[in-house]
């Protein structure tokens, strides 16, 4: 019989456990009923804690941290090409001033790309407003084949969220990752996000690098800019193992429900 | 593959967001990245190739962090109060939303004794496995989870989660 206590209960939630201790769980939670309890603990605190602190992947690397890496790599080797996300962010955030403040910026819609200040804060804002609206990108990220927009009312019905998987690939690590577009409209304010995630080893999607962010308020001063295809797919190149998952992989991955 | 530097900075964004986790705060998140990368390009040539760069990255972080947490001096949330106080003067219905916000699980997050935080930043923040952070942190898995046990268990009693009807029986206090 096994122990259902908090490190047990813990791995289960986590998806640290093997498929034998994973049954041998279940059937003891199943007469169980405090130790069902004590499990809430730990899916609720993974799920209070998951993205709880993406807004940190949006701010773009200082100037004087990539010039000390840039320095240091031409110090060390003949100067080669960087590569990686400078030149990606350099490029794509230059344009809006309200960086320097944390703040967000551009994001590919359809065919352009909107830059725009934020006219009405100099707080930072969270990407999702709340915890629970984090499993409506989970939802969209594990099942839908890229190309599919999935409209979903978040939990509680007050957010409407259209998640548009764009393409899946492994990375260096071994992890199954997508990159996809996001906007979420509540209170009559929209957020759209470009953002690259990867599964986890518990099963959860987790955002390497949010590329963009939008927050739109009526009469705020938007600009259309053509957009640059090759700005997100930088970050993919500094990331990615081989070349993407073609549609017939990807739908075999997503049948698999990504193993 | 070999290409270490531009390694370090696609990096950056997820070492950004796990400082960010550890200090409770953007600004101190910039310094303390700053600090690690620093030591990190001096001791590049020690870095084993191969081996998960994020890893090496995040224990650099967080033995940085521990050198300025002991510096300061300082215990304790770092994190000003005046969130917890608007939440504490709202009424019923905006408290169980404000419950849930981001800043609040920052918050409580900041709360929590460093080495819980830490592993809350790796594993349930990054995503990084039981093992891949008792190896990331060189202590053994059977510490990484009961520390992380006791960190999600006291994160959830702080966030007050459980409970039916929760937001009624502090409504009174202060």
């Amino acid at each position: 019989m096994v122990k259902l206590d908090d490190e047990t209960l813990m791995a289960y939630a986590d998806g640290e456990l093997n498929d034998a201790d994973r049954k041998a769980v279940e059937a003891a939670l199943a007469d169980d009923p405090a130790a069902r309890e004590d499990l809430r603990v730990f899916v609720q605190s993974a799920d209070a804690l998951r993205g709880a602190f993406d807004e940190a992947l949006k701010v773009p690397p200082s100037e004087e941290l990539l010039t000390m890496i840039r320095e240091h790599q031409a110090g060390t080797k003949s100067a080669s090409s960087l590569g990686g996300l400078a030149g990606f962010f350099s490029d794509l955030m230059r344009p809006a001033p309200a960086l320097a403040a944390g703040l967000a910026l551009a994001v590919g819609l359809g065919s352009g790309v909107i830059l725009t200040d934020s006219p009405t804060s100099d707080e930072p804002q969270p990407v999702l407003a709340r915890v629970g609206d984090d499993a409506v990108l989970q939802e969209a990220l594990e099942r839908s084949p890229s190309g599919q927009m999935i409209d979903l009312a978040s939990l509680d019905g007050s957010a409407q969220h259209t998640v548009l998987p764009l393409s899946s690939f492994m990375d260096r690590r071994g992890h199954f990752c997508r990159e996809y577009e996001e906007v979420m409209v509540a209170r009559g304010e929209t957020h759209a996000t470009f953002g690259v995630a990867c599964r986890a080893s518990d099963g959860t999607w987790r955002n390497e690098a949010l590329m963009a962010h939008w927050l739109a308020v009526p009469g705020s001063n938007e600009k259309w800019v053509p957009a640059e295809g090759a700005d997100i797919s930088r970050l993919i190149d500094a990331m990615i193992d081989g070349a993407p998952m073609t549609a017939a992989e990807e739908a075999n991955a997503i049948g698999r429900a990504w193993r | 593959m070999d290409n270490l530097h531009g390694q370090l900075i696609s990096l950056l964004p997820r070492l950004r967001r796990f400082a960010f986790t550890l200090t409770g705060s953007m600004d101190d998140a910039e310094d303390l990245l700053q600090a690690a990368c620093e030591k990190a390009l001096k001791s590049l040539d020690r870095f084993e190739k191969g081996t998960r760069m994020d890893s090496w990255m995040y224990r650099i972080i967080q033995n940085c962090w521990i050198d300025q947490v002991r510096a300061r001096k300082v215990r304790g949330p770092a994190v000003e109060m005046e969130i917890a106080e608007r939440v504490a003067g709202s009424d019923a219905r905006q408290e169980t939303e404000a419950r849930l916000t981001l800043q609040r699980v920052q918050e409580k997050v900041a709360e929590l004794p460093e080495e819980q935080r830490v592993l809350i930043a790796m594993v349930s923040v990054e995503g990084l496995s039981y093992k891949e952070a008792a190896t990331a942190l060189d202590i053994p898995i059977g510490t990484v989870m009961s520390r992380l046990a006791r960190g999600r268990r006291r994160l959830h009693e702080l966030l007050e989660l459980s409970g039916p009807a929760a937001g009624v029986a502090g409504a009174a206090g202060d």
